[in-house]
């Protein structure tokens, strides 16, 4: 991150959240179709989001699914060439996957409510403690001590419930097929 | 370059102090200038930490959806089993929502926390013991403590007026998100939305602190002064006193709409009412009026939009659709 230029950091940042994220669940799929080792590909995944905040660093490309892509295709080639392993053969390309990304329905007002159905799951799906802490922070929008003395635990305890919850929460929110989306 | 390489190691530490980091801001009373100062620094020193960073922090802000889901009239939300059934009951009838007041909370400890709250199409005036007044606009909440002398207000929803009897040895500090105003003597009102807030100064002046983005930001604000603050920038723009005046109707119970398109006024309305607006096609978004309209009454707006330019309305499941 260039620190002469934090406006474009922030353009950057703002691309990244809208465009980038929501490519996570089509990239994973891409990723183990193409990578043998499954343990590797959060590490993958993680690394071609680093590529692609670099590049975009410099010039923010005008279709980041076609970019997203292709970089993740460079990194595998990469590693392959430097772990001397066996080449695959053709990588698969996203449309071979069936690998959709298309945005869903326009009605804003379905995708509300269909964001909020998926937040639901994945909170639903939460360890409980962890869910606990998130709920009477984000929903009943308690204070961090607030929230210790109603569980029970001391705040640091708290700390690590909610950022415990966070990636737990991440990974199924941008990770997993947001096939809720696609129902109509 | 990156910093994960081959080891998942490096990655997961990455993403625990970014988790860290990110609770911390959000959720820590202690957070200040210089805890964002450290932050801007480790996310500065590689581009893995502001992925990793990003990616938590879009995640966080996507559960501030859940706010929506608070139950109306319930004190307290119980996790766990009986999730599933609140849940399903509010996304159900998520169109109509009425988020009413949620009460005094037990607290176990000083400072004393008040909360405040009004339901959609709700308004109160609160007088604090200091004589400071504060107005609540519809569906709105918020919490005031007077703490070592501080005296802090935090409007977690919605839209409020403050008249500000001033006292330099016991700031005024309203939070709103992760944007904090000062009162040096004055009358003002913070509108918190989603991803933004929006600060009238109408008498005397104030300081707008921003923590939300890169770099934390502040403005001292002069009468006229409409601040708009959200995680990407700080902008002030100087406006015409009736165009202030106009911006806190509410206070009379009146919207004032000056060259405002359709889509807007829609918006507004659907603050104040459970019965909701929405407009049909861009024809229809798109056209600007000018008017004052009582924040209650939709009837009246419908008709505006039928005899000014010829729309219709039609009531479609809790909505009425306003279209060519």
């Amino acid at each position: 991150m260039d620190s002469g230029s934090s406006k474009n950091a922030s353009g950057v940042s703002a691309w990244f959240v809208r465009e980038v994220l929501p490519l996570e669940a089509a990239l994973i799929q891409f990723l183990h179709h193409n990578w043998r080792n499954a343990s590797e590909v959060p590490d993958l995944l993680h690394d071609v989001y680093v590529r692609t905040y670099e590049a975009a660093g410099k010039e923010i490309p005008d279709n980041a699914k076609a970019f997203v892509f292709a970089t993740a295709r460079h990194l595998i080639i990469d590693r392959v060439r430097r772990e001397r392993i066996v080449p695959i053969e053709i990588m698969s390309d996203m449309e071979s996957l069936g690998i959709a990304v298309d945005e869903p329905d326009a009605d804003r007002r379905l995708i509300a409510r269909a964001e909020l159905r998926r937040l639901e799951s994945a909170l639903d799906r939460l360890r409980p403690r962890f869910r606990e802490a998130f709920v009477l922070r984000q929903i009943e929008g308690l204070s961090r001590r607030e929230i210790a003395s109603r569980m029970g635990v001391g705040e640091e305890t708290v700390k690590q419930y909610l950022a415990d919850g966070i990636c737990a929460l991440a990974d199924m929110l941008y990770g997993e097929a947001a096939d809720l989306r696609r129902q109509k | 370059m990156s910093v994960a390489g081959d080891n998942n190691v490096s990655l997961q530490s990455v993403r625990a102090r970014a988790a860290a980091l990110l609770v911390d801001r959000r959720s820590s009373q202690q957070w200040g200038a210089q805890e964002e100062a450290g932050l801007e620094a480790w996310l500065a020193q590689s581009p893995a930490h502001a992925v990793e960073f990003l990616r938590l922090e879009a995640a966080w802000d996507r559960t501030e959806r859940l706010a929506a889901l608070r139950p109306p009239g319930r004190k307290t939300l119980v996790a766990g089993d009986r999730l599933r059934p609140i849940f399903g009951r509010a996304v159900a009838g998520l169109a109509v929502i009425v988020l009413v007041g949620i009460g005094v909370r037990p607290f176990l400890k000083a400072p004393v926390v008040r909360t405040f709250a009004t339901a959609v199409g709700g308004h109160k005036t609160v007088t604090l013991p200091d004589g400071s007044i504060i107005e609540l606009n519809t569906n709105t909440s918020l919490r005031v403590a007077n703490a070592k002398g501080e005296r802090r207000v935090w409007l977690d929803k919605g839209e409020a007026f403050f008249e500000v009897v001033h006292n330099g040895a016991h700031p005024f500090v309203v939070t709103a998100g992760d944007h904090k105003v000062t009162d040096i003597g004055t009358k003002f009102a913070v509108r918190k939305e989603a991803r933004s807030i929006r600060v009238t100064l109408v008498e005397g002046s104030a300081r707008l602190d921003s923590l939300a983005g890169a770099q934390p930001r502040s403005a001292v604000l002069r009468p006229g002064d409409v601040a708009i603050a959200d995680a990407q920038s700080l902008e002030v723009q100087r406006q015409a006193p009736d165009d202030v005046m106009s911006a806190l109707g509410w206070r009379r119970g009146m919207l004032v709409f000056h060259h405002a398109t359709l889509a807007d006024a829609v918006k507004e309305f659907n603050r104040y009412n459970t019965e909701k607006l929405a407009i049909g096609d861009s024809y229809a978004a798109n056209l600007t009026f000018n008017g004052a309209l009582p924040t209650n009454d939709i009837g009246a707006f419908v008709r505006v939009t039928q005899k000014t330019f010829a729309l219709h309305a039609a009531k479609r499941g809790n909505e009425i659709v306003i279209s060519r």
